[in-house]
């Protein structure tokens, strides 16, 4: 008798404490995800792009990493760390592109830098800004201020990592905390991870060397994260991540992502974005480069699987296999990885050669690890060099005019978007040259009957793939003295189009970019 | 926030699990009987192998002109010799008295009382002529309490069965009391009330929710709990604290030592814890439940008269937490039941309603559309499962002890179970709270009408509504 009443005991017990422990969890999942979610509104194609994506299925996806530089539950600040993380999970490959902060982009009401967007508009600027720039949609976006960061990395018991640059933070400004980070494998806490990916001012090549300690710091978090499957682990996060997170993943999204995509955390391929430095009116800007800037967006719209690899306008063979993307990305300085989670951390391994497709230049340099220790290579031995020339003198003045193109074209942006995407998407083909009967051309000239004006509309046309007879010519504009912008639809105004076209000199004109418009934004001019 | 309204669902389930386990038939204590040997025990009855108890039933009857026929009726179809009836009219302002003498054509009787309790002047005692076991003692009008203090003092054998005039005995009842009380440690039991609006044909083995109301299916569902699952479990505790005054069974002395019904507004709970109180001095003594003894009894039909009767009845649970707050507090860690009332019935049942109404109003107001909607349904689907879980579970009991209903029933029954977890709880929850209150400003019993329906079987014949005591 006695023994049957200890198992009733026991029996309500233990029921008693499962309905506890689900009604625990429940509520620690409610709470957690309702105080991390943020949705943002999007554009039309991007909201639909997301309806359709199936995490279950692995379809590619783009990730927004923002670090903010506010505490919790303030507000304003500024997005002072960007990485756009995409993920083909069928590739098994992630790319990464740092966003830098000092960017140029035309902002109402605030500095005219992308990390201003996050003050002035919140977190659906910064990421219309991103998809802006990059021209490619940002599925995701995660927001994570210091402490957010710090917690994630401390619940992830720290990250280890090789630091390339000896610095310590004995005089720095931006921190009082006192840190000394030497040269080689590091041990970092979650303290001395956000002090690690902060520092800029010892740091010989600025922000990108910055950017680079960013990625190689959310590398390692991604690739910690991803081996974690502890359910206390998991908990501990979320307790982190309540109200120093934001997100439009739900908990579902995560989990999802966490284990159908945590293969391509094994080629992790980075990128930078190319540029020059210009200071205007005292300010210090970052101007994009423009054509590496749409090599970097092709590379990525192939990632996405959002178009197929085609030749884009420099003629350059883009991404159709693996050999090509190395090359084409290559020349976008970027830094690959191919790296064997499961295998032990350790540099000296380098020169273990086993990944067969990476084509020879990386080859050389690459071990098969880690970008850390890859980074460690480059600039330790061949690397260095480039790596510091590369935005201060050799790019600069190379990039000078294109710099110039860009600021006006990005100037001009919001007044054609007014801060709405109208981009459902850009065409970018090798048209060929409309041919020219001009033997003098010198300007463009925007005036109806001219043969200048008849060629250039012919080339509109071409690129809108329209007869010249069903299109209207709602709007053109010069862009120096060899480009034009041109908005355009057909008679029955169901498609607008806003085509770039420039004049090779000798040939003629011809179209280089169609954006195809949700809307003629150019209609009430 | 969060936490609290966990802990309080924790501990809102804890009883509920508890009994749910308990009233498991691997759970039954070594004296308890099942009915698997029923035809065994049918035989025995009727070749005279038993050997009967002298058992003496009291119906107390105020304004039952209506029902009174079905139960006289009911009594002579026992299958038991050694019992006597007493109908105690308690002032009846209607043609009790008449119909009672019409149906059993009353004589005076010489039958003495016993002069150990108290109770209003007793008019008159009567014994039938048709069935020279069954008396009337026509009274003043004193309640319930008062009436069956009466019948105690004028009841000549040693077990009182205590009904109320709209209980139906089926025929082995009085042989499963008295196989039950051979223990002679038994000195009280509850015997199983099952629902007489469902009563069949086979009283002892089916039951038809056909010509029944959904109110009245609903308490179908809320008999089976409570016999079944809670006042089994609570039995098994040794923690009854409610003796259902539709059917009870009792040593005569030991109402007697105890001082017999106070006259309260829950007499039956009241009566079960003096019980308790007195048998917490001696120790070998105890409550049963005895399964196989069945009786029917009607149920309100209309939410007006099942208001009233739930009302009275949580008034009935405050009247004795007050009465007896003494005893329990005395023994509220050593005594099952007063640690079973106090936290169970009181603490859990009564005062944690208020507070989780109260969490719910205050979130519902200050934070609209935050998580804590999420919780709520979350809560919400756990006490739905649970209702059904805890539904099934008493209607695979009620299977158990050999009861079915028809495979017509089976989708009423799924209704009914839905009606039950998404309706009635919630009107419960209102009863329970409002009860509580009214109990303080308003100690009116509170009379529920019958129905006057006539029952299918035997030549029950009672008709028109009147008002009347119910079960508790």
């Amino acid at each position: 008798m006695k023994s049957k009443k200890i198992l009733l005991f026991t029996l309500t017990a233990l029921t008693v404490l499962v309905l506890g422990v689900v009604s625990y969890l429940f509520n620690f999942v409610t709470s957690t995800s309702a105080s991390i979610k943020e949705d943002i509104d999007r554009n039309p194609k991007v909201a639909n792009r997301m309806e359709n994506i199936d995490l279950g299925e692995g379809d590619p996806i783009s990730i927004l990493i923002m670090g903010l530089d506010t505490r919790a539950g303030e507000g304003g600040g500024r997005a002072d760390a960007m990485v756009l993380v995409t993920i083909n999970p069928a590739d098994k490959s992630t790319h990464m592109v740092s966003i830098p902060r000092d960017t140029y982009m035309k902002i109402s009401g605030a500095e005219d830098k992308i990390n201003s967007t996050y003050e002035a508009g919140g977190t659906a600027m910064t990421v219309s800004s991103v998809e802006k720039l990059l021209d490619v949609p940002v599925d995701y976006f995660v927001k994570v201020n210091f402490k957010g960061f710090e917690g994630i990395v401390d619940a992830l018991g720290g990250i280890k990592l090789n630091n390339v640059l000896e610095f310590d933070t004995y005089d720095s400004e931006f921190t009082d905390e006192k840190m000394y980070f030497p040269k080689g494998w590091n041990h970092l806490t979650g303290k001395e991870a956000l002090i690690y990916a902060r520092m800029r001012k010892q740091d010989p090549r600025g922000d990108f060397g910055r950017q680079e300690r960013q990625r190689q710091v959310i590398e390692k978090v991604i690739e910690k994260g991803s081996r974690t499957s502890s359910i206390l682990k998991f908990g501990e996060i979320a307790t982190v991540i309540q109200n120093n997170v934001k997100t439009n993943m739900s908990l579902k999204d995560m989990g999802q992502i966490q284990l159908n995509y945590r293969d391509a955390r094994n080629n992790i391929k980075q990128h930078k974005i190319e540029g020059s430095e210009e200071t205007i009116k005292g300010t210090y800007y970052f101007m994009p480069d423009e054509d590496k800037l749409k090599e970097l967006s092709n590379d990525l719209k192939v990632h996405l699987d959002l178009i197929e690899s085609e030749p884009d306008e420099s003629n350059e063979q883009a991404d159709d296999n693996p050999e090509q993307n190395k090359e084409d990305s290559g020349k976008d300085k970027e830094e690959s990885s191919e790296k064997k989670s499961d295998e032990q951390e350790n540099p000296n391994k380098k020169d273990k050669e086993n990944d067969p497709p990476q084509p020879e230049e990386d080859k050389a340099t690459e071990p098969e690890e880690d970008t850390s220790t890859k980074e460690t290579d480059e600039n330790n031995e061949d690397g260095t060099t480039v790596q510091e020339d590369e935005p201060d003198t050799q790019q600069d003045q190379e990039d000078e005019p294109e710099s110039q193109t860009d600021q006006e074209d990005t100037k001009d942006e919001p007044r054609q978007d007014s801060g709405k995407p109208n981009v459902s998407e850009v065409i970018t083909k090798n048209w060929s040259v409309v041919p020219t009967q001009q033997e003098n051309h010198t300007i463009i000239t925007f005036e109806k009957g001219t043969l200048d004006w008849e060629e250039m509309t012919t080339a509109v046309a071409k690129g809108t793939g329209l007869a010249n007879s069903d299109m209207i010519l709602w709007w053109a504009e010069g862009q120096g003295t060899d480009r034009a912008i041109a908005t355009v639809t057909n008679k029955a105004q169901t498609e607008n189009y806003r085509v770039y076209v420039s004049w090779v000199d000798g040939a003629g004109y011809k179209p280089v970019k169609v954006e195809v418009l949700y809307e003629n934004d150019q209609k009430n001019r | 926030m969060d936490i609290l309204i966990t802990i309080f669902f924790l501990i809102s389930v804890t009883f509920p699990v508890l009994h749910i386990y308990h009233c498991l038939p691997f759970f039954r204590e070594s004296g308890e009987r099942t009915d698997a040997n029923r035809e065994l025990k049918r035989w025995k009855s009727e070749h005279g192998y038993d050997m009967e108890k002298g058992i003496s039933i009291l119906v107390p009857c105020f304004n039952e002109e209506d029902i009174i026929e079905t139960s006289v009726e009911s009594m002579k179809s026992l299958s038991y010799s050694r019992f006597e009836v007493f109908y105690i009219n308690d002032g009846s302002s209607d043609n009790t008295m008449d119909q009672l003498d019409e149906l059993l054509d009353l004589t005076p009787s010489s039958i003495a009382s016993q002069g150990e309790l108290t109770y209003e002047e007793v008019k008159k005692v009567y014994q039938s002529s048709h069935y020279p076991n069954i008396y009337v003692i026509d009274k003043e009008n004193g309640g319930k309490a008062d009436s069956l203090n009466a019948g105690i003092e004028y009841a000549t054998k040693d077990l009182v069965v205590t009904l109320d005039a709209d209980t139906i005995l089926t025929r082995t009842a009085l042989n499963s009391v008295n196989e039950a009380f051979e223990d002679r440690n038994v000195v009280a039991a509850g015997g199983m009330v099952h629902v007489l609006q469902t009563k069949t044909d086979h009283p002892l083995s089916r039951l038809s929710l056909k010509n029944t109301n959904m109110l009245i299916r609903v308490q179908v569902l809320d008999f089976l709990k409570a016999f079944y699952i809670s006042k089994l479990s609570l039995v098994r505790f040794k923690a009854l604290a409610v003796i259902s005054g539709a059917f009870g069974i009792f040593n005569k002395q030991v109402l007697i030592d105890v001082g017999g019904y106070r006259n309260s507004i829950g007499e039956d709970i009241d009566i079960t814890l003096r019980i308790q109180r007195y048998i917490a001095k001696h120790k070998d003594m105890k409550i049963s439940f005895i399964a196989d003894a069945v009786g029917y009894t009607e149920l309100p039909e209309t939410w007006r008269d099942l208001t009233k009767q739930r009302l009275r009845w949580q008034k009935a649970y405050i009247d004795c937490i007050i009465h007896f707050w003494a005893f329990f507090l005395k023994t509220l860690l050593t005594k099952p039941v007063s640690f079973f009332y106090v936290f169970e019935t009181f603490l859990i049942g009564t005062l944690a309603a208020y507070v989780m109404t109260g969490i719910m109003t205050y979130n519902i107001i200050n934070n609209p559309g935050n998580s804590f909607i999420d919780y709520m349904f979350f809560y919400l689907f756990f006490l739905i499962l649970f209702g059904i879980v805890y539904d099934l579970v008493a209607l695979r009991m009620n299977k158990h002890y050999g009861f079915s209903f028809s495979k017509m029933d089976s989708l009423r029954l799924f209704v009914t179970i839905l009606f039950d977890i998404f309706i009635y709880r919630f009107v419960a929850v209102y009863y329970v709270m409002y009860g509580s209150i009214s109990y303080f400003f308003n100690k009116k019993w509170n009379k529920v009408s019958r129905t006057g329906r006539s029952y299918s079987q035997q030549t029950a014949t009672g008709r028109l509504a009147k008002s009347r005591e119910n079960v508790s």
